[in-house]
């Protein structure tokens, strides 16, 4: 079967996203606009996985447990888990790995946990705009420990791996780029929306061959490259 | 002046380079070096990943100082030694340390 996807999306827990981004709006947006698969990625946490999972799915959505995390080398990296359980377990790890200081709402933006009718019940107080002390190769480490994918975010970007690296270091291995523009590379590419407002939810942004909407299903889609910009 | 002369004003020595250096640069973004670095320049950066060493080799960057006490990891100094690209490091920041040899003349 061929899917719709959106594979890097952001909720109200991302410092920088916008308070509007709670699961109803998304769920409606997403549907609106038929998205059929999206990946939950906020920075540097799982936080809000599983309610956006339970919501978005009553609307037909499936979401994909992911997160954005920040290394040393201030490179983005998008990590898809297979689970909630294993999301959430992997964000704890994250969370040691953050700097101590705490969140300033008002200079750094509001980091916000909400439940299925987009309440909000408290705030992160980790500072998750930050670099962790990872570097690439820890946190390629870790997210293999956790059998997940590595998939460098938006590499021509901004805390993309070419632009803090100048170009993609050959090692650790990594199992799929997304791309903001026309970039080559012998791996799958991924296009997405990366969305911190609900404007910029617009629809598809992958097309994916996949049997199901499951975790396996889209590495295997990743493996051989079934997945194809919009 | 000589890229291993470098260590006269006051950076760790820890790979030897060869040839002269006439130019500075302070940045941390890769990218941004390779498009706008010298040839025959001393790089002052926080960024110690491994593809700095290639940065400089395919730019003409001759010697990499490392600012605010951070440390090469084994891969980078492995590299530069078989690249010839010299390595210091300092526990000054890069404005400081770059303030060093602007005032020796480097510009």
């Amino acid at each position: 079967m061929i899917f719709t996807g959106d594979f890097h999306v952001h909720t109200c827990l991302s410092p920088c996203a916008d308070l509007t981004m709670v699961p109803n709006a998304l769920a409606m947006r997403f549907e609106k606009t038929r998205v059929e698969w999206v990946a939950i990625t906020d920075h540097n946490s799982c936080g809000n996985v599983e309610v956006f999972d339970k919501v978005m799915r009553d609307h037909g959505i499936r979401v994909l447990p992911g997160i954005e995390v920040q290394t040393v080398e201030e490179v983005h990296v998008l990590v898809y888990l297979r689970s909630i359980g294993t999301a959430e377990k992997f964000s704890e790890e994250i969370r040691m790995h953050l700097p101590k200081a705490e969140n300033d709402p008002e200079r750094f933006g509001y980091q916000l946990f909400v439940d299925e009718n987009d309440n909000f019940l408290g705030m992160e107080d980790a500072m998750l705009s930050a670099s962790t002390n990872l570097t690439l190769e820890e946190l390629w480490l870790m997210v293999k420990r956790y059998e997940g994918l590595f998939v460098y975010a938006h590499v021509d970007r901004k805390f993309g791996v070419m632009k803090q690296l100048g170009f993609i270091p050959t090692f650790p291995a990594f199992d799929a780029i997304e791309s903001v523009g026309n970039v080559y590379a012998d791996c799958a590419i991924l296009k997405s929306s990366d969305a911190h407002f609900l404007s910029q939810i617009e629809g598809p942004k992958v097309k994916i061959k996949a049997n199901s909407r499951t975790f396996d299903e889209f590495k295997n889609a990743l493996i051989r490259r079934e997945v194809w910009a919009v | 002046m000589n890229v291993n002369d470098l260590g006269k004003f006051g950076f760790q020595a820890m790979v030897n380079g060869k040839g002269e250096v006439k130019h500075g640069y302070t940045c941390d973004l890769l990218s941004e070096v390779m498009a706008n670095a010298a040839i025959d320049t001393v790089w002052f950066t926080v960024q110690s990943h491994v593809n700095i060493v290639a940065v400089a080799a395919i730019t003409g960057i001759r010697a990499i100082v490392l600012c605010n006490g951070h440390e090469f990891n084994e891969d980078t100094l492995k590299k530069a030694k078989e690249e010839g690209i010299a390595l210091f490091t300092t526990s000054l920041n890069a404005f400081e340390a770059g303030g060093r040899l602007y005032n020796a003349g480097l510009k």
